[in-house]
C-alpha cells in the first residue's frame, strides 16, 4: 500500500510543480509514469522477483519502461507502439529526475538522507 | 553566499562521511548495479570528506574551492537533463480536485 500511495503522490507532486497536460500530451503522462515507477519502489528487485521477472544488471530500468507503458495503456486509448515511443522519447530526462528526493529512495535510509538534504537546502545552496 | 567570509561547507562533515559509507556498502553496490548496470563511484565522497575535515582544521582555501567545485558539479549533473514540461510558479488552485479533461495543464 505504501508503494501505491507513493506512486500516486509522485503524480500529485508533478501536477503541482509543472504544467502537465495529462490528457492532451502523452509525453507528459509518460514522464510522470516513468518517475512514479522509478521512485515509488514499484521496480525494486524483490517486487520484480514476486512478479517472476528475473534480472539484475540494469533491470530496474527495464521494469520502469515496462510499467510506465502499462500505466499509460491503462488510462489512454492508444496503441502500444505510441505509448512505447513516448516513453522512449522522455526516458532519459524523466528517469534522471529524482525530485523531490534528489535520489532514488530505495529504503528508509535513502529516504532519511533525502530528508536530511532537504532540511539542509538553505545552507547547501548558499555555500556552493 | 560565495566563497569568502562566513562560508562553511555545504554539508556537515558527518554528512559526507555518511554518504561515503553508504556508497561503499554492499547494499548500495547491489542497488546501483541493479539500477545503472555498473558499480558506484564513491571516490568523490571520500575526497569531499577529506576537504571538509581539512577546512574544519585549517580553514584551507584549497579545501573550500574543492568542495564548492565538487558540489557545483553534482548540481550540474542533476540538472543536465532538460525537463519535459514547463515548471509552475505555484500549484494550481484546484490541485486537490479531480482532473478536468477540458482544462489540461
Amino acid at each position: 500500500m505504501n508503494r501505491v500511495v507513493t506512486h500516486e503522490l509522485i503524480h500529485a507532486f508533478d501536477h503541482c510543480r509543472a504544467h502537465v497536460n495529462w490528457f492532451t500530451n502523452v509525453r507528459h503522462l509518460a514522464c510522470s509514469e516513468v518517475r512514479a515507477a522509478n521512485l515509488s519502489g514499484d521496480c525494486s528487485f524483490l517486487n520484480e522477483i514476486f512478479r517472476l521477472h528475473f534480472g539484475l544488471k540494469q533491470h530496474h530500468q527495464t521494469c520502469v519502461r515496462d510499467r510506465a507503458i502499462r500505466s499509460i495503456l491503462a488510462v489512454r486509448n492508444i496503441n502500444k507502439e505510441v505509448a512505447q515511443k513516448a516513453v522512449d522519447e522522455v526516458f532519459e530526462s524523466c528517469f534522471n529526475d529524482h525530485e523531490p528526493f534528489g535520489r532514488i529512495p530505495h529504503n528508509k535510509t535513502y529516504a532519511r538522507y533525502a530528508h536530511r538534504d532537504f532540511q539542509n537546502r538553505d545552507r547547501y545552496y548558499s555555500n556552493i | 553566499m560565495a566563497e569568502g567570509e562566513g562560508w562553511r561547507p555545504p554539508r556537515p562533515c558527518e554528512a559526507y562521511r555518511a554518504e561515503w559509507e553508504l556508497c561503499r556498502s554492499a547494499g548500495h553496490f547491489l542497488r546501483h548495479y541493479y539500477v545503472h548496470g555498473e558499480r558506484p563511484a564513491c571516490g568523490q565522497w571520500r575526497r569531499d570528506l577529506a576537504s571538509c575535515r581539512e577546512w574544519e582544521e585549517r580553514r584551507s582555501a584549497e579545501a573550500q574551492r574543492s568542495l564548492c567545485e565538487s558540489e557545483r558539479a553534482r548540481v550540474r549533473a542533476a540538472r543536465k537533463h532538460g525537463l519535459v514540461w514547463a515548471p509552475r510558479q505555484s500549484p494550481p488552485e484546484d490541485w486537490h480536485l479531480p482532473l478536468p479533461e477540458d482544462k489540461d495543464g
